[in-house]
């Protein structure tokens, strides 16, 4: 092999891998006994969820009062729960679609569990629009169908937008993730020793054979969906932001939010796919396929993201001054030094503060480090939503009606419960399912002996 | 057993049972379970039910018995068998799902108020002014809208109580008859106790019962009454009379704490003609001085309002007194600058026999007679106050002191204590619950099993306002009927029928005592035409003739209160009164319009005593005066006397039923006979703790934001345009839609708004608005559709209070309804914006989306759907709302489709007028106007021409459909800046 | 070896894609036509090997957006002026840019499936059953090893001969 084969060899995967060590390295993670670590945080994310369905029922049988929302702030916790899972999700796509568009050979070892990532994120964040409703169990009267009262939605509001782009997001991430797992799940069918596995990855892999032609379809189909997925995101993150911006609302009703969200999901979507790559590669020894150059990508494309979102600050709070409109001017005041400052100030110091240190390359190579600043930039951009909707909510137009927003202990079940059930889910996708696509580790092993 | 079958068979055995009541209702239920036809009815009716209808009588009297016991009191619910008669204008041709209207009167809040009792098939719903009466001239206000709760109120007390067991009104007439053994033949013995009367078949009744035990006693007490007045009269005029005022009048008005746009008797009417003289004309407006203590609803209209520590008010008088040449003794002191005194002066003296000097009740007879005597030296008798003889009670009526020494000196064999909850409200140096123990023989008459009936060997219901035949008699002297809206849910009887009982009359039945009376003392009467009309005719018209006693003030020199003292002020609480509303959750939940509070009372301090003794609000202080103490959170009120602690009356009630125990605590823990009102030399000190108080509203100032648009008269006539400078509606990208036959719209004068919140609890009432509770309040989710906002201006020593009532806007262009994502908020062809309850799913986007924030939300499940009698008492016509839907202001579509309806059966337009929202016929001052905004004849676009006219937020550019006329100050000009 | 027993095919396998794609391209100068390889990953070399032309699943996709698109501007028509028009926020009833959100993303979402549904049907999947997985050793291919099927219900000795000369370290017959 040439030097800049061996080069590149090693910092997209580690030397002596073959076919073979790879198929059986990263199969035997889902094929062999649960380990202890995996009980432990299996047993965790589950009390978690349990609480969590202990608000859904306390929430079904006495309704939203449970929680600190009021008049003025009738939208809090579970929007701002809402719009931070959502984000979350987006760098799945981002990272398996457009970096697989632009050609990005990293991504291969990321994609899967960063799809799953996303799958999880959208399916805990679209509980939440539901939950939030005074009436849960109509939630689908938002949704066009045929009625009695042959009634529709009502299609103005960016509520209806918002439900369609989450249903839509849902199922195509789901299509785009299932059919990368299929060959995958062949190969574990291949692997399996025990007719019970035998049975459960065969019926899920369709009976893929691998033939050539069925090849081709799938690599143009995964062309075709990544090519979709790219601009489903972008609208998604915009329809979010409209969900806000169509109010008439200081600090809501500004033309620069859809770009803001968007931003704002790359920002703690990449935070996230870091927060759970680094133990995952730790735990599960990927560190020879997720390696530190995998790493160092994941924190620029964070560190870019996250001056973009810096960059939106600034200029909100700009706009607010240079438009002279009064309600802007106080709505921003009150961010800056109003009685809920405090998280504005939290917001900066994780989101514009923290990734500062992601300059150096020493930082940007140093797991723990990287840890750390994800996990505070996913505290910051939870912050971050907690300011554009109490912080635009609690002072409107006529201060009679200013109040506060003080959150119940149901508040923080629902936020701890569903980060329960997100992680609930991850750990029985690492448990079950091939958290690297084995698939495209081969063809990129291939692609980098052709190389060399 | 299926609580939907028992329903069924408990209509079924309801309707065998027809009517019975009370015992005869259980023995006819007994005698039904043993009924063979009933139970083949049963089994044919129900054949899923042939076991039930196959039960024995025990098992079948346990399941029904349950559901019946409140069965049988909504099947009772009908009007009574004798003849009443509805309204005079009663629309013809009503349909059962049409109200009926009854005039009827209600004795309430030291007040009496002729007022119609809307009645949805015998079931009284709403009450509304009786423009034929003229303490009310179609208005009422927040205490009557009331009272149909507390007739529905499931608390009151229901059977007669002998040491607090149920027992019969058979079983207290057997124990009446060992009466006349325990006290002498001419009665000394035998007291009574009762509230001030205003009723003259009553005082008929106690004059007949005094001629014929000449030592009984009978004593009146009420905590808020009008004794200062009365004694100064006396003191005035050497007579006992009372000041009738005609505000409509007076160009120049000064209330020396006198409230009479806020509890003075006759405050609905004074409320009305000093409202018509407001209007912005430079001849036609007057002008308000307002010197108080503690802030009003009258100070709050004030031009001049001129704070003064109560106790140092008597000396302003003096000083002004003096000013005017009315030579009764120097004074100085007061604390009010000469400037603003001889501005007063030549006001005054400018408007000779047009100004007009009223007296609030919390200042000393002195003052009261003072203001007499200026008055007449302005010349003002006969134009703008007259007076009216008060009957002589002298050796009928007697004192509550004279009570206690009574008691002490152990003359009082049996004390029947009619409606008077002293136990509670009583004086305490009287130290009366103590007293009450040694009465051997204690008899409590009343609505409720309060205080004093706890310590009653008997308690014996009574029958509610609405539910019985009464009288009442304004301070004014108009006389008016009470008849009987339904027949008594309980067993409760009148007083007039209890005072017969206890007087063994032949006659018992409350009707024939009332008619009776009124056919013996007033030959001409029409008695079918009063009860019907709801007033007398011509009564209250008669003028006594009085003239003043020079010398009645010699030898009087008022103290202003000394540097340093801080002294306590006693009031009546603006909702729950002296505490009698304590358990009425429309009037606990009803924010007092001073201070924004709910649920609770509070020590008012002012902002320098707050900061002298760096108090926040909510935090406890412990009061002292005369060596009591009493623990009270305190609320900073701007505007508030320096010196002065406001305390109201009425709360920390222990026996006053489910909704009102516990709340706030007990100011008559301090009240004591001598210092009634006013108690100097007061101590506070802060106690470690503090408590929530629920406030519907914590921040007070407008932010610099054109909400309440307030200009001097000078000003609007200078430029008539100056309200509306700088205003244009922005220009709209989307087309006009078709226009619907009507345009409804509202306006509402913020110049003759007094704040009293009377449109609240109308709109409450009309719309079955639930009651959420102080917690819910706390978390900000109060349910009134039309709320009051309060704004000060200026600095917070002494401010200017704005009102602003806000209803939904119906904005042309919503905002709330571009965001509803199921279309459940939406326009009609008539511009209202409508909700659509039963599509709301609640994402509560569109109150997040409405800038007037006038969207309400039911977080929880606000609505009792439990309680029986809560259901008998909602207004059918409006659909009652469940957890998680948005609801708001209709505009009071139900009445808009009533009106519909009469005029396609008419087969003619809606006329001006005919459709009245219910904040609109509360309010007293006809401060909101309410049409078809698209007739320009019609009185709504008339007022909206005004150019005072303005939209709330006009530059959001929603078009709203309701929008206000600025409020006009008409201060002195000779004071200039020194307001 | 049953020779007399219904035979799928020929199965060949080999230690990498360069010998697999080689092989391919002799058998096909050698005049055989049916050949199926099977790869652990996609191998482009294989598409002009096996001569693989395009595929429906960017039309498919295509149509499933038009669909999606047009279907969804046209209901929001008809529901919101047509059906059932109601008055909101004083806004037109044909509030068109109020309709491109709803269409986009049901665009995307007709699209996608559109693409899926092609893959699935012109693979045939799902297919539990077929004649390739009887060989022991094919589970091999969804690993590591790569592996070529020539279709011929006889047995040919010829074939096997030059299958291994082209370097096959194992050949079976594939019954049927």
């Amino acid at each position: 092999m040439s030097a800049a084969g061996t080069a590149r060899h090693e910092r997209l995967l580690a030397r002596g891998h073959t076919y073979t060590s790879l198929s059986d390295k990263i199969g035997k993670l889902a094929l062999r006994p649960n380990g202890t670590l995996w009980f432990v945080s299996f047993a965790c994310s589950l009390l978690l969820t349990l609480l969590f369905a202990a608000g859904v029922g306390e929430l079904l049988k006495k309704g939203v009062g449970i929680w600190g929302i009021n008049i003025p702030v009738a939208w809090a916790f579970a929007l701002i729960n809402y719009v931070w899972w959502i984000a979350i999700g987006m760098a799945g796509t981002f990272i398996s679609a457009a970096l697989y568009l632009a050609r990005q050979d990293w991504r291969s070892s990321l994609n899967r569990y960063a799809e799953a990532m996303t799958v999880f994120a959208v399916a805990v964040s679209g509980l939440f629009p539901i939950f939030h409703l005074g009436r849960p169990w109509f939630f689908y009267w938002v949704a066009f169908y045929p009625n009695r009262m042959s009634l529709w939605p009502q299609w103005r509001s960016s509520l209806v937008w918002d439900f369609l782009a989450i249903i839509a997001y849902l199922l195509v991430s789901i299509m785009y993730w299932y059919v990368g797992l299929l060959p995958d799940l062949a190969t574990l069918r291949d692997q399996a020793r025990t007719r019970g596995k035998q049975v459960f990855y065969g019926l899920f892999a369709l009976g893929w054979r691998g033939e050539a032609r069925h090849w081709k379809r799938l690599e143009s189909l995964n062309l075709v969906l990544a090519g979709l997925a790219v601009p489903l995101v972008f609208s998604v993150h915009s329809m979010v932001a409209l969900d806000f911006s169509e109010g008439t609302l200081p600090g809501w009703h500004s033309t620069m939010f859809p770009p803001f969200f968007v931003a704002g999901a790359f920002f703690s979507g990449f935070a996230m796919a870091l927060v759970l790559g680094i133990p995952l590669r730790r735990w599960l020894g990927l560190g020879d396929i997720i390696t530190p150059k995998h790493l160092d990508n994941l924190s620029k494309m964070m560190l870019a993201a996250g001056l973009f979102v810096g960059y939106n600050y600034a200029v909100e709070c700009f706009m607010a001054f240079y438009s002279g409109d009064p309600y802007e001017m106080a709505e921003m005041k009150d961010r800056l030094a109003g009685p809920y400052a405090w998280v504005f100030w939290t917001v900066i110091a994780c989101n514009v503060v923290a990734i500062q240190f992601l300059w150096s390359p020493r930082m940007r190579r140093n797991p723990v480090a990287l840890f750390v600043i994800s996990m505070l930039v996913l505290i910051g951009m939870w912050y971050e939503r907690f300011m554009l909707i109490v912080n635009t909510l609690f002072r409107t137009y006529l201060p009679s009606s200013w109040g506060m927003f003080y959150p119940t202990l149901w508040d923080l079940i629902f936020l701890f419960g569903s980060i329960g059930l997100f992680l609930l889910l991850f750990t029985l996708f690492v448990r079950w399912l091939p958290i690297v696509a084995m698939f495209e580790m081969r063809k990129l092993l291939h692609k980098l002996q052709g190389a060399g | 057993m299926s609580s939907i079958r028992l329903e069924q068979a408990a209509a079924l055995a309801r309707r065998r049972l027809g009517d019975a009541q009370g015992r005869r209702f259980w023995r006819a239920l007994e005698a039904l379970a043993d009924d063979p036809g009933f139970k083949r009815e049963l089994g044919e009716a129900l054949p899923q039910f042939s076991s039930f209808a196959a039960m024995d009588r025990r098992r079948f009297l346990q399941l029904l018995g349950a559901s019946l016991a409140f069965g049988g009191l909504a099947a009772c619910s009908r009007p009574p068998p004798e003849q009443i008669v509805p309204w005079v204008s009663e629309p013809s041709g009503t349909t059962p799902d049409m109200p009926q209207f009854f005039a009827t009167t209600l004795a309430y809040a030291g007040d009496v108020l002729g007022v119609l009792v809307a009645s949805h098939m015998g079931r009284p719903t709403k009450i509304e002014g009786n423009r034929l009466h003229p303490a009310s001239l179609g208005a009422t206000g927040p205490v009557p809208q009331a009272a149909v709760l507390e007739l529905w109120d499931p608390d009151r007390s229901k059977l007669p109580l002998y040491l607090g067991k149920p027992t019969s009104w058979d079983a207290f007439a057997i124990d009446l008859k060992a009466w006349p053994a325990s006290f002498a033949h001419d009665g000394s013995g035998l007291h009574v106790l009762s509230d001030r009367i205003v009723s003259p078949t009553l005082r008929a009744q106690r004059d007949r019962w005094l001629a014929q035990f000449p030592r009984l006693r009978w004593y009146e007490y009420a905590p808020v009454a009008q004794d200062n007045a009365e004694q100064g009269a006396q003191l005035a005029f050497g007579t006992l009379a009372a000041p009738r005022y005609h505000f409509g009048q007076a160009d120049v008005i000064v209330s020396l704490e006198a409230d009479f746009l806020g509890d003075m008797p006759g405050r609905v009417a004074y409320a009305r003609a000093f409202a018509d003289r407001r209007h912005p004309t430079a001849a036609g407006m007057n002008r308000l001085y307002a010197v108080e203590a503690t802030p009003t609803l009258t100070g709050a209209m004030a031009d001049h309002r001129w704070i003064l520590e109560s106790s140092s008010i008597a000396v302003f008088a003096q000083e002004l007194a003096q000013a005017l040449g009315l030579g009764t003794g120097a004074a100085s002191g007061s604390g009010i600058s000469d400037r603003r005194l001889q501005a007063l002066r030549s006001d005054l003296l400018a408007h000779r026999g047009r100004c007009l000097m009223v007296v609030g009740e919390s200042q000393p007879p002195q003052v009261h007679a003072l203001a007499h005597l200026l008055n007449e030296k302005l010349g003002n008798v006969g134009h703008t106050v007259d007076y009216m003889a008060l009957p002589d009670d002298s050796g009928k009526r007697y004192a509550l002191g004279e009570l206690c020494q009574a008691i002490a000196r152990g003359e009082v064999q049996r004390l029947v204590v009619l409606d008077c909850n002293i136990a509670y409200h009583a004086p305490v140096d009287l130290n009366l619950p103590s007293l009450l123990k040694k009465v051997p023989h204690l008899v409590h008459w009343g609505l409720y099993a309060d205080e004093t009936a706890q310590l009653a060997q008997w308690h014996l219901p009574a029958s509610h306002a609405l539910e019985s035949w009464s009288d009442a008699q304004t301070r004014s002297g108009v006389g008016s009927i009470v008849q009987p809206l339904i027949e008594p849910l309980y067993q409760g009887r009148s007083v007039h029928e209890f005072v017969a009982m206890l007087m063994g009359d032949k006659v018992q039945d409350g009707r024939s005592i009332v008619e009776d009376y009124w056919r013996t003392h007033d030959a001409g009467i029409d008695w079918t035409q009063s009860v019907r009309a709801g007033v007398i005719a011509d009564s209250g018209k008669d003028v006594a003739t009085v003239s003043s006693r020079t010398n009645a003030l010699d030898d009087w020199s008022p103290q202003p209160l000394p540097f340093g003292a801080v002294e306590l002020v006693f009031r009546p609480d603006p909702t729950v009164w002296d505490g009698r509303y304590a358990n009425n959750g429309w009037l606990q939940e009803l924010s007092k319009p001073q201070t924004q509070l709910t649920w609770s009372n509070a020590a008012l301090v002012s902002p320098q005593l707050a900061a002298q003794y760096e108090l926040d609000n909510g935090d406890v202080v412990v009061l002292e005066h005369e060596g009591r103490k009493i623990e009270a959170p305190v609320w900073i009120t701007p505007g508030q006397a320096a010196r002065s602690i406001t305390l109201h009356l009425g709360y920390g009630r222990t026996c006053a039923g489910r909704v009102g125990n516990g709340l706030g605590f007990n100011a008559y823990r301090l009240r004591s006979s001598r210092h009634a009102w006013t108690a100097p030399g007061a101590r506070l000190q802060k106690a470690d703790r503090s408590v929530q108080l629920a406030s519907t509203q914590d921040h007070f100032d407008m932010e610099g934001r054109a909400l309440v648009r307030s200009v001097s008269l000078a000003e609007l006539i200078a430029d008539a345009q100056v309200v509306q400078k700088g205003d244009e509606t922005p220009a709209s990208l989307y087309p006009e839609q078709a226009q619907g036959e009507y345009a409804w719209g509202m306006a509402i004068d913020l110049n003759t708004c007094i704040g009293c919140k009377g449109c609240t609890i109308a709109c409450q009432a009309e719309n079955n608005i639930p009651v959420v509770g102080a917690d819910q309040v706390l978390r900000e989710r109060e349910m009134h559709w039309i709320r009051v906002d309060r704004y000060y201006s200026g600095p917070p020593e002494h401010p200017t209070t704005h009102h602003q009532p806000v209803p939904c806007m119906h904005c042309e262009h919503a905002p709330c309804e571009l965001v509803c994502p199921v279309g459940a908020t939406v326009h009609d062809a008539e511009g209202l914006n409508v909700q659509v309850y039963n599509r709301c799913i609640g994402t509560r986007f569109c109150s997040n989306n409405c800038p007037y924030k006038v969207r309400r939300f039911n977080f929880l499940q606000f609505a009792d759907l439990e309680t029986e009698t809560l259901k008998a008492q909602r207004n059918p016509e409006v659909s009652v709302r469940n957890r998680g839907v948005m609801e708001k202001c209709t505009y009071c579509i139900q009445r808009i489709e009533n009106a519909h309806i009469a005029a396609d059966r008419e087969q003619r337009r809606i006329q001006d007028g005919e459709v009245v929202t219910a904040c609109q016929a509360a309010c007293p001052t006809q401060a909101i106007t309410f049409g078809d905004v698209r007739d320009p004849a019609s009185a709504v676009s008339r007022v909206k021409a005004s150019s005072r006219n303005y939209a709330l937020l006009e530059e959001l550019n929603t078009r709203p459909r309701t929008s206000y006329l600025a409020q006009v100050r008409n201060p002195n000009p000779a004071l200039g800046d020194d307001a | 070896m049953a020779g007399e027993q219904e035979r799928y095919g020929c199965m060949a396998f080999f230690e990498t894609p360069q010998a697999l794609v080689e092989a391919v391209r002799a058998l096909r100068e050698a005049g055989y036509t049916q050949i199926e390889a099977y790869t652990p990953f996609p191998l482009e070399a294989l598409d002009d090997a096996l001569d693989i032309r395009g595929n429906a699943v960017p039309l498919a996709t295509f149509v499933g957006g038009a669909i999606g698109a047009v279907g969804m501007l046209v209901m929001q028509y008809i529901a919101a002026v047509i059906h059932y028009p109601v008055r909101v926020g004083g806004r037109p009833f044909a509030s068109w840019p109020a309709f491109i959100p709803p269409a986009l993303e049901i665009t995307f979402l007709l699209a996608a499936l559109g693409g899926v549904l092609a893959m699935l049907v012109g693979n045939r999947l799902p297919k539990f059953y077929h004649p390739v997985f009887h060989v022991e050793r094919f589970g091999r291919a969804s690993q590591d090893a790569f592996v070529l099927v020539v279709r011929s219900e006889r047995v040919e000795e010829q074939l096997r001969s030059l299958l291994q000369g082209l370097g096959a370290v194992q050949v079976d017959e594939v019954p049927a």
